[in-house]
């Protein structure tokens, strides 16, 4: 092996670690973001606004707490007035889980599964009644009920805000 | 429903309403799931009544040709036959006994197939519509709503879905 050949040789290997450090960082870049992904995800949160209200067939005053509900009811169910029981303010992230006990003793439970540029994926349980899942823009009202409570009916709305 | 509300729906099924009307039945059906039953039924019920006038083979003109053909063949041995007959000459004339059984008996199928799908079409006709069942769910739903998945545990339930008012209900039937 001549010297000129050896130098050549050296100059080989040089270049040859060149490209391979590229792919290192390449897919280093490439697991960094997709690691980073998901994080950003996990990192949304939703504040969802609950409220717990009672309807009766009776003529009486509307809550105005619940106002703005009582406004969206009234042109599909029929109720004579609105009693804000229970207002809750619920600050979630994904997968966790948030909700509150009714009067009647039943449970509401909600938990973001996913929040994209299509809006918020709710899972959402109220016990002795409904499982059900709701993809709903930020400020899309839910209403589930109602429940039988007393003479009146208990009703559980919820609003997302993300 | 109302009867102009099922004659807008039957409208909408035949493909008479017009651009703007059409527009409107659709955005009411993807809102209700009973609208959509009720089409589904009115659907259904056309179906039945095209098997019916499939099922009835009517006779074609070669056909009736035919048979006239056939009769005048027969017309001159019935003559005799009455001709001949001392007494009660139209009681002889009723029953040819010279004409062919099949003769006799050719209209018999398609007059029986037309009265019985006459009878049917009058059943189906008077069949009231649909009562307005809510949705009982325990599945997935493809509504193009909010709601993505529904389980009561068999219970029914409404859903109203407006989309302009950012609103959705879900409404358990039974304990309204």
């Amino acid at each position: 092996m001549t010297l000129a050949t050896a130098t050549e040789n050296r100059e080989m290997r040089r270049r040859g670690g060149i490209p391979g450090l590229s792919v290192a960082i390449v897919l280093s870049a490439l697991v960094g973001l997709w690691t980073a992904a998901p994080a950003a995800a996990e990192g949304e949160r939703i504040h969802i606004e609950l409220i717990v209200s009672l309807l009766s067939d009776s003529p009486g005053e509307i809550d105005p707490r619940a106002a703005r509900l009582a406004a969206k009811l009234e042109r599909k169910i029929r109720f004579g007035s609105l009693k804000v029981l229970e207002s809750r303010d619920l600050d979630l992230g994904i997968d966790d889980v948030g909700g509150t006990k009714l009067p009647n003793g039943r449970a509401v439970q909600v938990k973001p599964l996913l929040v994209d540029s299509k809006g918020a994926l709710l899972a959402v349980v109220l016990e002795g009644s409904m499982d059900t899942q709701l993809r709903v823009k930020s400020e899309h009202l839910v209403v589930l009920g109602p429940q039988k409570h007393g003479d009146g009916q208990l009703v559980v709305s919820l609003e997302p805000h993300f | 429903m109302t009867d102009d509300e099922r004659l807008t729906l039957e409208a909408y099924h035949d493909g008479e309403l017009g651009g703007l009307a059409r527009w409107r039945m659709e955005r009411r059906l993807a809102r209700s799931s009973q609208l959509r039953a009720e089409l589904d039924e009115l659907r259904n019920q056309r179906d039945l009544l095209g098997t019916l006038d499939e099922a009835w083979d009517e006779p074609g003109p070669a056909e009736v040709e035919g048979n006239w053909a056939a009769i005048a063949v027969a017309l001159p041995a019935i003559d005799a036959q009455v001709d001949a007959a001392p007494v009660s000459p139209r009681a002889e004339a009723s029953e040819p006994a010279g004409a062919p059984e099949w003769l006799r008996w050719r209209w018999a199928a398609p007059v029986a197939a037309a009265a019985a799908a006459l009878a049917l079409a009058i059943v189906v006709g008077r069949t009231p519509p649909a009562p307005e069942v809510p949705l009982a769910a325990s599945a997935p739903i493809a509504s193009g709503g909010a709601v993505r998945y529904l389980d009561t545990a068999g219970r029914s339930v409404m859903v109203i879905e407006e989309a302009q008012e950012d609103l959705t209900i879900l409404w358990m039937m039974d304990e309204a």
